[in-house]
């Protein structure tokens, strides 16, 4: 049997435990990075690389070296799975008519998370996770979800808690931080300061609104009509106060006293989901869709 | 085999005077525990969803599950027939495809019955979770009608606010605007004309006033009628029939006019 068979088979046939957890939640600039590490359950002890423990402890250095153990392990004893949400997809769905609030783009993703890893073929029966939002809200999407999870535990602090969180936290900063550094401005956009061309050593700072230096970024590189380049996440409050400061007002075809659209009664089919002839089983994720709750 | 009896003909009358102008073919579906109507009007904005319990009936029997296709048009015709004080006998022998309505008068000198082609209605039916909702009001049914009736003369749709100081109805039009609140009281004298407002959080949506105005047709099935409103959710408005069952319309609001309020 080929090596690539005999640890799918094995996969198959253990109970695997995942931890979940994410980076770049907080910050104006870059991806919102969901990590996920995975091993059989009760083998973390001997699984996870030693050292490894909540991110935000490690250096840069250290966290570069971890990940690098973590991801070299065969996948038969330990795997990762990451979910990069783009700052224009979080921009788009937190901006657009019916908003998507950040809470909700988290939860998708670590269910995301969890179903790549089904699909890759792992039997998960237990998940740790790194609260965001209601953490019994969040439980109750895991266990409706994936009804074959025996325990599931969402709670603060998980990342230091739990050796797989860990282990996920590290896996996520640092995809997060090579994605940043990666970072390519698309062609013709500088950064604003005296035309100097934006390089992938940029001095934007950790990204956080509080910092100073990711401040003074935002507001060079204000474009009065384009506003930022598309690392930057419109729908943060830093961003709207800036723009509406900074950008030039844009006064649209339609005046003001006409309606944008055609007053339009929205279908009640957005909201209740068609049952299923002759079957009263409940899907996961049926439900009032606007209700924060996920959808198939 | 299927049969049902009510003493109150006019009981039938009203609920399908109450649906017909919404929903034009419905599956009424009977079971033991009684006969539940689920249809959407065409245009997928509301839903309707009827609910008569066996025990509501004088004498109610089903032998197998029944799904009774019927164009509500044609029921609503032959309701009519009815008299008044009639009462109305359904019944339908499981093979056939017709379903009878037999009528008699009080004193059972007068009968009369008629049958209805049942028809193969592809329907689908929705899950509707049980919501909590932010907020619900409870007022006399004539005074929602009122508000209702008087609004559609000015616009298209309505605001319905809820916030601490009760609810408020608010409608522009092209010619002005308008505007009807409903603060909470006890009705002290009559209790039946009391106005219940429970607020777990503000809320504010709009409504295509076509549609409640069709709602309102339902007012004489009872005296008082709910509406429960949700942030991002299908307005509910319910009617109660004490011992019978319910008639609940829901309404998904209207998108835009959110967008231009902000």
């Amino acid at each position: 049997m080929p090596p690539q068979e005999r640890w799918e088979k094995r996969a198959r046939v253990r109970e695997w435990a995942i931890g979940i957890d994410e980076a770049g939640r907080g910050p104006v600039l870059g991806p919102l990075v969901y990590a996920a590490c995975a091993c059989p359950a009760g083998c973390e002890g001997t699984r996870i690389p030693s050292g490894v423990t909540d991110s935000k402890q490690l250096s840069a250095a250290q966290r570069e070296t971890l990940y690098g153990q973590l991801r070299r392990r065969p996948p038969d004893q330990l795997a990762t799975w990451t979910v990069v949400i783009s700052p224009q997809e979080i921009s788009a769905k937190m901006l657009a008519p019916r908003k998507i609030n950040l809470n909700t783009i988290s939860h998708d993703a670590a269910l995301r998370l969890v179903a790549q890893a089904i699909d890759a073929g792992y039997f998960i029966t237990e998940a740790y996770v790194d609260t965001v939002g209601g953490a019994a809200e969040y439980e109750r999407k895991f266990r409706e979800r994936f009804p074959s999870l025996r325990r599931v535990v969402v709670q603060a602090k998980a990342d230091s808690a739990f050796a797989l969180v860990s282990a996920a936290s590290i896996v996520a900063k640092v995809t997060r931080d090579r994605q940043l550094r990666a970072w390519a401005m698309p062609r013709g956009i500088q950064d604003g300061d005296a035309g100097r061309a934006c390089g992938p050593a940029v001095d934007w700072g950790s990204g956080y609104p509080s910092d100073p230096d990711t401040q003074q970024w935002l507001a060079r590189n204000v474009h009065p009509v384009f506003g930022y380049p598309p690392l930057v996440r419109f729908s943060w409050s830093t961003c709207e106060e800036r723009l509406r400061r900074h950008a030039v007002k844009v006064t649209w075809a339609v005046s003001e006293g006409e309606q944008l659209k055609p007053a339009k009664a929205d279908s009640i089919l957005h909201f209740f989901l068609r049952k299923e002839q002759g079957t009263s089983r409940k899907r996961p994720g049926w439900c009032l869709r606007r209700l924060g709750m996920t959808r198939e | 085999m299927f049969e049902a009896r009510f003493t109150e003909a006019s009981l039938l009358k009203k609920i399908l005077d109450a649906i017909k102008d919404l929903v034009q073919d419905a599956n009424f579906e009977c079971n033991e525990s009684g006969v539940a109507l689920q249809a959407m009007d065409n245009a997928h904005v509301s839903l309707v969803s009827l609910l008569l319990r066996g025990e509501g009936f004088d004498l109610y029997r089903v032998d197998k599950p029944e799904s009774l296709g019927i164009n509500l048009n044609s029921m609503s015709k032959i309701m009519r027939c009815a008299g008044n004080n009639d009462s109305v006998t359904m019944d339908k022998v499981e093979s056939a495809d017709t379903v009878r309505f037999l009528f008699e008068s009080p004193s059972a000198d007068r009968m009369s019955e008629f049958h209805l082609k049942l028809m193969d209605i592809d329907s689908e039916t929705l899950e509707i979770p049980e919501a909590m909702y932010h907020a619900e009001v409870e007022l006399p049914s004539a005074e929602l009608r009122r508000i209702v009736a008087d609004l559609v003369t000015m616009g298209d749709s309505v605001r319905v606010s809820v916030s601490k100081e009760g609810v408020r109805f608010t409608v522009k039009g092209d010619e002005g605007s308008g505007s009807v609140i409903l603060r909470q009281s006890t009705g002290v004298d009559k209790p039946e004309d009391a106005i219940h407002v429970l607020m777990n959080e503000p809320v504010e949506q709009s409504f295509a006033l076509k549609y409640l105005n069709l709602f309102c047709k339902a007012a004489p099935l009872s005296a008082r009628v709910q509406i429960k409103l949700s942030r991002d959710a299908p307005l509910l408005v319910n009617y109660a029939m004490s011992n019978v069952g319910h008639l609940a319309f829901y309404l998904a609001p209207k998108i835009g006019d959110e967008e231009d309020e902000q």
